[in-house]
């Protein structure tokens, strides 16, 4: 299927997903393209990169090498490299002509790791598809790298998953979530994966209770909980009553050790149509129909859709034109998506509420991003719902 | 066009530069549209930095999957995407220029027939392919080489002369201070610039001028290409900081236009009297020059100007500069010449103190005290050093404000 979009840009792709997670640990990451693709990462997908200078490197691939499947020449860049910069890890990432080419970023990595000694992980990205995809492997990856190496609980022990840059930008959210747990009486061992370490992931199988706060952490959460038997709960604190939600929620799945995903109850399409991350969305629909008695809320997932966080009436977005149809569908009368989807309104008769997403539009909103928890949120959702507060 | 062999081939860094702004940024040609036919991944910067320029309607997106590579049909989506595009478009553009990317080296798509097959579909809309490919900037025509070929060969050769010269390869329109207007006036030429184009058709009149100038390097094989094709002929002239040459440009410009020679001796007073101002406001300050330009051509006229030129950041060299870059290694073997792009630039050390930088990437690297910004400079000739030097002047009192740059980088 082809996707023509003549008004909104493409999103960030899952190289970026991955480059993104990676960021605060002290490896080495490379992207395995001739230029574009990094550039893409670090100058509209990363708002961390101005005033940081991380080991984040891309390959210069040229042609000759990809027609001569020389992978060689890439592997002694990057041992080179390593032998220089002495990560604690190294990750190659593929990109869209190393996809055309059937490299196998795998057996490129385990082939560096022998030369190098250092942990190598080889990530199949193809630019192809979107950065939750990216954001999701990472995490997976890195927890069954370095997880599980202690059996011992810590009670009242959380780790956040899913937290990055491309959801929550790199204003006071993520500090403000880790706060809102710490406050409440929790301890936060591990924040995949903004402001963690090595040592963080190595004692994650230590936490409690998993707390998903965006689509791409399901993938984690499925996992430790079949792996190591942690329970989670599927919420993004928002606003005030729904962050306090979010906690109570997570204090009763401690106790009786199952997983939840927040849902609202007698909720019905129609009405409101939010655009977006999925689990973001979700729990800006679980605000409004709780708070304010919102119910007629769909989801249109950005990013694809996980059925199990989905309503029977959400729509997994195909592309510009589907975004189109729906608004031209009379359905809805408020629309909630980043600010660069109001234009699809032309002179529609709806109402809308902009909510940046970085993925959707990079710098030109990530530092107007919007705080998630607290009054400024809370206002936000009470704006959508028609009450003043 | 370059030479990529004078830095050890390694990793590489990517500073925050290709991100900062410019705000005055005019790129394409009026009532032309761009269809980009890529992954996802490949045409989003381009998509947020339309939407950061304010013409974003003059570009759309046509996202290939895996599945439609497997299949060896991407090309045959593109009509269809064009007719999509041009019921949504409030205006049907005059040209639309297809982008493809890198991937499309290997895929052995056929261009002449995929313009055929557009141009009978559609046939009030020239149809063009441009290739956005660094992947093959080791063989041929690098991204924005390619980029001014594709644009000038959209030109058809006419019955018409007219006394005019245009002046290619810049991205931005040369501002207006500049001497050479003057100068192609004195000439009785008026200049023609593909950014200063109001109409489709303003810039299809290129196609009748007598000359065209070569102010910007990437439009050197584009020029070429129009004296074979448009029978114009063209003179290499890139921006040069070095007052000879400067005058050998205008020389030349008047002799291919059968002109007399021009009287320069204002201009060349007014550049060196602040080349000497400003020599001597710094001091001797150390200077590092970086590669917003053509940093060893820069570098080595500073330092015959007299200037405490104590490192060059490069990455790329141009063939054209290989000379100063072999003079400077040869001669200057005090001055430390650096790779911009190299991976271990992030560890790179201030060790010159307080410095003064020309360009961005070198100040950002080091961190230093001052720098003279020349993302979006568009001077030319005399004028380009006078604004250099009143740069340099001013850099000299200024301490620059990284957080500042990041603010300015995002606004829009």
């Amino acid at each position: 299927m082809s996707q023509l979009c003549v008004y909104l840009p493409p999103f960030s792709s899952d190289y970026s997903g991955v480059c993104t997670c990676l960021f605060d640990l002290n490896g080495m990451v490379v992207i395995h393209d001739a230029s574009c693709c990094c550039a893409n990462y670090v100058s509209y997908d990363e708002p961390r990169w101005f005033g940081n200078k991380r080991p984040i490197y891309c390959s210069a691939l040229r042609e000759i090498d990809a027609i001569l499947g020389d992978d060689e020449k890439f592997i002694r860049k990057v041992v080179t490299a390593s032998d220089s910069m002495k990560p604690e890890f190294i990750a190659v990432l593929g990109s869209p002509v190393p996809t055309i080419i059937g490299s196998d970023m795998n057996g490129i990595a385990q082939e560096i790791e022998g030369k190098t000694g250092v942990p190598t992980f080889g990530f199949s990205t193809t630019g192809f598809r979107y950065y939750n995809r990216g954001v999701a492997e990472a995490m997976v990856k890195f927890a069954k790298y370095y997880g599980g190496t202690s059996s011992q609980q810590n009670p009242g022990g959380v780790n956040i998953l899913g937290l990055t840059v491309l959801d929550f930008s790199d204003n006071s959210n993520a500090t403000d979530i880790l706060n809102l747990f710490e406050e409440n009486g929790f301890e936060v061992i591990c924040s995949f994966m903004i402001g963690c370490s090595l040592m963080d992931i190595q004692r994650s199988t230590q936490a409690e209770m998993n707390i998903v706060v965006s689509q791409s952490g399901m993938a984690l959460a499925t996992f430790m909980e079949k792996e190591w038997g942690i329970p989670y709960v599927a919420a993004t604190p928002l606003g005030n009553a729904g962050s306090e939600a979010v906690v109570r929620t997570v204090r009763q799945a401690c106790e009786d050790r199952k997983s939840r995903v927040l849902h609202g109850e007698g909720l019905h399409d129609g009405e409101v149509l939010l655009l977006g991350e999925q689990m973001i969305a979700n729990s800006l629909r679980n605000s409004l129909a709780q708070s304010y008695g919102v119910k007629g809320v769909t989801v249109g997932c950005l990013f694809g859709m996980d059925r199990a966080l989905a309503q029977d009436f959400d729509i997994d977005i195909r592309d510009e034109r589907h975004i189109r149809d729906l608004i031209t569908s009379g359905k809805y009368s408020k629309l909630v998506a980043d600010p660069l989807m109001k234009v699809l309104l032309k002179d529609r008769d709806i109402s809308f509420f902009p909510l940046p997403h970085v993925a959707v539009s990079s710098k030109l909103y990530w530092h107007r991003y919007k705080t998630f928890i607290g009054d400024k949120m809370e206002a936000f959702i009470a704006q959508i719902a028609g009450t003043s507060m | 066009m370059y030479n990529d062999s004078v830095f050890e081939n390694t990793l590489q860094y990517h500073n925050p530069s290709p991100a900062r702004v410019q705000p005055q940024i005019r790129t394409g040609i009026p009532e032309t549209h761009r269809l980009h036919v890529s992954p996802s991944a490949c045409g989003r910067r381009f998509a947020i930095s339309d939407l950061r320029h304010g013409v974003k309607e003059n570009r759309s997106h046509l996202f290939i999957s895996e599945d439609d590579i497997v299949s060896s049909c991407y090309e045959d989506l593109i009509p269809d995407a064009v007719e999509e595009m041009l019921t949504i478009m409030e205006k049907r553009p005059r040209a639309i220029i297809v982008y493809v990317t890198c991937i499309d080296n290997f895929l052995g798509t056929d261009h002449n027939a995929l313009v055929s097959l557009l141009t009978q579909r559609f046939p009030d809309i020239k149809f063009t392919i441009c290739a956005i490919n660094p992947i093959a900037r080791d063989k041929g025509a690098p991204p924005n080489v390619n980029l001014q070929n594709v644009y000038y060969g959209l030109l058809d050769r006419t019955d018409k002369t007219e006394d005019a010269v245009n002046l290619v390869g810049n991205h931005l329109p040369l501002v207006k201070g500049c001497e050479i207007f003057e100068i192609l006036t004195g000439l009785g030429m008026k200049a023609k610039e593909i950014c200063s184009c109001n109409t489709f058709d303003d810039f299809l009149s290129m196609a009748d001028s007598r000359l065209n100038v070569v102010v910007g390097h990437v439009a050197q094989m584009a020029a070429e290409r129009m004296e074979q094709k448009l029978g114009i002929p063209f003179l290499s002239a890139p921006r040069s900081y070095k007052i000879d040459e400067i005058i050998q440009r205008y020389n030349d410009m008047a002799s291919a236009l059968g002109r007399g020679k021009p009287d320069l001796n204002g201009y060349i007073a007014r550049s060196r009297e602040k080349l000497e101002k400003t020599r001597k406001y710094l001091n001797n300050m150390p200077i590092v020059v970086d590669s917003s330009g053509r940093p060893f051509a820069l570098a080595k006229a500073l330092l015959n100007y007299g200037f405490n030129v104590r490192m060059v950041f490069g990455g790329v060299v141009l063939i054209n500069d290989m000379p100063d870059y072999e003079w400077i290694k040869n001669n200057r073997p005090d001055i430390t010449i650096a790779d911009a792009r190299r991976f271990d630039v992030i560890n790179a050390n201030n060790q010159l103190g307080e410095c003064l930088c020309i360009g961005f990437s070198g100040a950002y690297t080091l961190g230093a005290k001052h720098m003279v910004d020349m993302d979006g400079e568009n001077a030319y000739g005399f004028y380009a050093i006078d604004v250099l030097m009143d740069k340099m002047y001013e850099a000299h009192d200024t301490t620059v404000d990284f957080n500042a740059l990041l603010s300015e980088s995002e606004v829009w």
